[in-house]
C-alpha cells in the first residue's frame, strides 16, 4: 500500500487522528531538516503544531511527520552542505519503519490543499501503518475520485472552496463532482 | 552486481506469472506487463528467483486494495534516482518525495481523478521553491522523449506552471 490522498481541514484530521490513536498506539516525528540532530516527536495528533493549516502554496512546502509504533528509534540522516555544514534530516530512508503524513489543509483561507499518508517502505510495520490509517481514512472520510474528503472538507467544497493539490495548478486539477 | 542477464531475468518474470497465473489474471487489468517487466529488469537484476517470486506474490496481494494509488508496485528506488537525490541534498535542497525518502509525489488526473494522473520520480524543495525531476525514456537519438514521458512531463508542467522539471534521459543516469 503506498498512499492515500486526502483532503481535510483540522476537525477532519484531529477525527481521523483520533480514530487512529484509538486502535494502534503511535507517535509522530517532525519530517524535517536541521543544523543540529534534534528530534521532534509528539504521542497525539492533537498537540502538533498547526494542524490543518498548510505551511506553503502546494503540498509538498507542507510540513510533514512520520507516524511509527512508539518504539522506533529515530535515525536522523547527515547530509554535507555545499559551504562545508552538516545538516541532519528526518525522513524514511533512514526510517523505513514509519510513513509520511503531511496534513496540508486550509491555504489563506481560499483553498484547501490535498494531504496524504503514504511510504516508500515495503518493512510489515510500515505496510500495518499504512492498514490502520486506511482503516480510519474509511471510516471517517468520503471517496471522491482519487481522494478521501473529511466531512467539514465535504461541506466547504459543497460551498464554493476550491480543493486541490496547488493553489497555483489550474482548475482542471481542481476536485470536483463525479459525472 | 548482475546475477543474470536482462533477457534470463525478463523470462523468469514471465514464468513466475505463469506459475501463479490464475492468481494474477484478476489483477492484470491494472497492469501493463510491459511497463512492469521493464521495471523489474530494471530494478532486479541483482535479486535471486526467490525474491522475484516474493515480489510477484507482494504485488498480486496488494492489487485489490481499492485505496492504493494507480501505481500498484512497490520497489527500492532504482539507484539513479539515488543518485539524484543525493545530489540535490547535497546542493542544499530538501529531497520530499521520492528516492526512497517517502512516496513518489502523485499529480491526479483532471478533476482529481486516478485517470490521466503521474508519478513524478523526485520532488525537492529549497526555500519556497519546488523542482521536479522526472528520468525518461528517449528515442533512438538519446535526447526527444517517448511520447509517453512527454505526456507525462506536459501533465507535470500544466500541473504546476510555476515551478521547474527537470528531464533527464535514462542512459545518461545509468553512466
Amino acid at each position: 500500500m503506498k498512499a492515500i490522498k486526502i483532503f481535510a481541514v483540522r476537525s477532519d484530521i484531529l477525527r481521523l487522528l483520533k480514530t487512529l490513536e484509538a486502535g494502534t498506539e503511535i507517535k509522530y516525528i517532525k519530517a524535517d531538516s536541521s543544523s543540529v540532530p534534534t528530534i521532534q516527536q509528539w504521542s497525539h495528533g492533537s498537540d502538533l503544531p498547526k494542524l490543518g493549516i498548510a505551511d506553503g502554496s502546494q503540498s509538498n512546502l507542507c510540513q510533514s511527520y512520520l507516524l511509527s509504533y512508539p518504539d522506533l528509534i529515530v535515525q536522523p540522516r547527515q547530509i554535507e552542505q555545499p559551504d562545508g555544514t552538516l545538516r541532519f534530516d528526518v525522513d524514511q530512508l533512514n526510517n523505513p519503519d514509519s510513513i509520511v503524513f503531511t496534513p496540508a489543509g486550509e491555504w489563506k483561507d481560499k483553498v484547501i490543499l490535498a494531504g496524504s499518508f503514504g511510504t516508500a517502505s515495503l518493512s510489515p510495520a510500515s505496510q500495518s501503518l499504512m492498514k490502520a490509517v486506511a482503516a480510519a481514512v474509511r471510516k471517517n472520510f468520503s471517496k471522491v475520485r482519487a481522494f478521501w474528503v473529511g466531512p467539514e472538507a465535504l461541506a466547504q467544497w459543497k460551498s464554493g472552496k476550491r480543493l486541490t493539490i496547488a493553489e497555483q495548478s489550474p482548475s482542471v486539477y481542481d476536485l470536483q463532482e463525479e459525472d | 552486481m548482475r546475477l543474470f542477464p536482462d533477457r534470463e531475468i525478463h523470462r523468469s518474470f514471465f514464468l513466475t506469472v505463469n506459475n501463479s497465473f490464475v492468481f494474477f489474471r484478476n489483477s492484470v487489468c491494472q497492469l501493463n506487463s510491459v511497463f512492469l517487466a521493464r521495471r523489474i529488469r530494471r530494478n532486479t537484476c541483482a535479486r535471486s528467483f526467490a525474491q522475484l517470486r516474493h515480489f510477484c506474490r507482494y504485488f498480486a496481494s496488494h492489487c485489490s486494495s481499492r485505496l492504493v494509488s494507480q501505481r500498484r508496485i512497490q520497489l527500492p528506488p532504482p539507484a539513479r534516482w539515488l543518485r539524484v537525490a543525493d545530489a540535490l541534498e547535497n546542493s542544499g535542497y530538501k529531497v520530499t518525495n521520492g528516492a526512497g525518502r517517502g512516496p513518489e509525489e502523485w499529480i491526479p488526473g483532471p478533476k482529481g481523478g486516478t485517470e490521466g494522473g503521474t508519478f513524478v520520480d523526485v520532488t525537492a524543495k529549497k526555500g519556497g521553491a519546488t523542482i521536479r525531476i522526472q528520468t525518461i525514456t528517449t528515442l533512438a537519438d538519446g535526447k526527444t522523449p517517448t511520447p509517453a514521458e512527454q505526456a507525462a512531463a506536459a501533465r507535470i508542467r500544466q500541473a504546476f506552471p510555476k515551478d521547474k522539471l527537470y528531464l533527464i534521459p535514462k542512459q545518461v543516469q545509468q553512466n
